[in-house]
């Protein structure tokens, strides 16, 4: 416990100068609102990102049968052509 | 044999069918995005810092300039600091060239006025420590006040601008999520079409090898119907040697082969 109690005299101090105090305050709450960047619902867009991402995956997935199909008709080809 | 072709052939048409032109630079194109997205977020990171450090420099000026110097000004009033230090400030003051001892209504004399003198020395050296620890005690509390007024105004500002600095992050963050799933989905549509490329480039010899195969096959069965016709040997192999060498320029043309 301090010696000297000297809230009394920071109070008037506040009072004195509440013009000043109140001007030194952060943005309100509705001009803050203007300010920030309206979110995206986030479900919609887990949705939205889940779908794009399956269908990669799904071209990914035909890549790689295209790349196996393109090894079976070389195989196919060599031996093709050399009964020919 | 033409079976196993037909069969690869219409799998690969399935493959193909419904493919989009897409060239590589749409990847590239995606990766600048990404990094312009990460530079924009930075940039308006840093703009907040920016306003509410001049906001945080708004209040220590205040603090340093305006509101500290008035509290002092009524706290070196304040009754209990005034009290004790003006009865420490007179004690301590007390010189002994100041001081006339009597005892019972005569000047004391040596050596007693001098043992009196000192005792007084001492009491006064005594006030003169509780003079500093009067004015340490109230400077430490003055302080104390002045820390917890700036404080007090400081926080609102930290914690609205930590709020701001997390909204922003997390919108740029669902763009940066928004991005990088089409950034793969194009990738994945590149790296498709390159192979489906691939697979048409081969496909154009399938074909050949298959056209090839059915001249073959339709030059086996006339052959043979050469070979079995009732025909004089004479004439067998007039056939046969006409119709092997319409063979050949018929499996010259289904293999692409324009020379003569």
């Amino acid at each position: 416990m301090a010696k000297y109690d000297l809230r009394k005299e920071a109070e008037e101090t506040d009072i004195q100068l509440s013009a000043i105090i109140a001007k030194l305050g952060v943005l309100g709450k509705s001009e803050i609102e203007k300010l920030l960047p309206k979110r995206t619902d986030q479900k919609a867009l887990s949705r939205l990102i889940k779908a794009v991402n399956d269908s990669a995956g799904e071209n990914n997935k035909m890549a790689v049968l295209s790349e196996r199909l393109g090894g079976i008709s070389a195989a196919v080809r060599d031996v093709v052509l050399k009964l020919v | 044999m033409n079976k196993t072709l037909s069969s690869v052939l219409l799998t690969v048409a399935i493959i193909t069918s419904g493919c989009v032109s897409i060239p590589k630079e749409t990847v590239e194109l995606s990766e600048v995005t990404d990094q312009q997205i990460t530079e924009l977020n930075k940039s308006h990171v840093r703009f907040v810092a920016l306003y509410y450090g001049k906001l945080r420099d708004d209040v220590n000026n205040f603090i340093d300039t305006k509101w500290a110097p008035l509290f002092l000004s009524k706290a070196v009033n304040n009754e209990g600091f005034r009290k004790d230090l003006d009865a420490a400030y007179i004690t301590s003051n007390i010189k002994a060239s100041d001081i006339s001892v009597t005892w019972k209504g005569n000047a004391l004399e040596e050596p007693q006025k001098n043992v009196v003198l000192q005792g007084v020395a001492q009491a006064v050296t005594d006030e003169k420590g509780k003079l500093g620890k009067t004015l340490l005690d109230w400077s430490e509390e003055a302080q104390s006040q002045i820390n917890k007024k700036r404080q007090e105004l400081l926080k609102p500002i930290y914690e609205q601008e930590k709020m701001v600095v997390d909204e922003i992050n997390g919108a740029f963050l669902d763009l940066q999520r928004s991005q990088g799933a089409i950034k793969g989905y194009l990738a994945s549509a590149v790296k498709l079409k390159e192979k489906n490329d691939e697979v048409l480039r081969k496909l154009g010899v399938l074909e050949k090898v298959g056209n090839v195969m059915n001249v073959v096959s339709d030059a086996n069965s006339k052959l043979s119907s050469i070979l079995q016709s009732k025909d004089d040997t004479k004439q067998v192999l007039q056939d046969f040697a006409a119709q092997t060498d319409q063979t050949k320029v018929r499996i010259k043309k289904a293999a692409g082969d324009t020379t003569q």
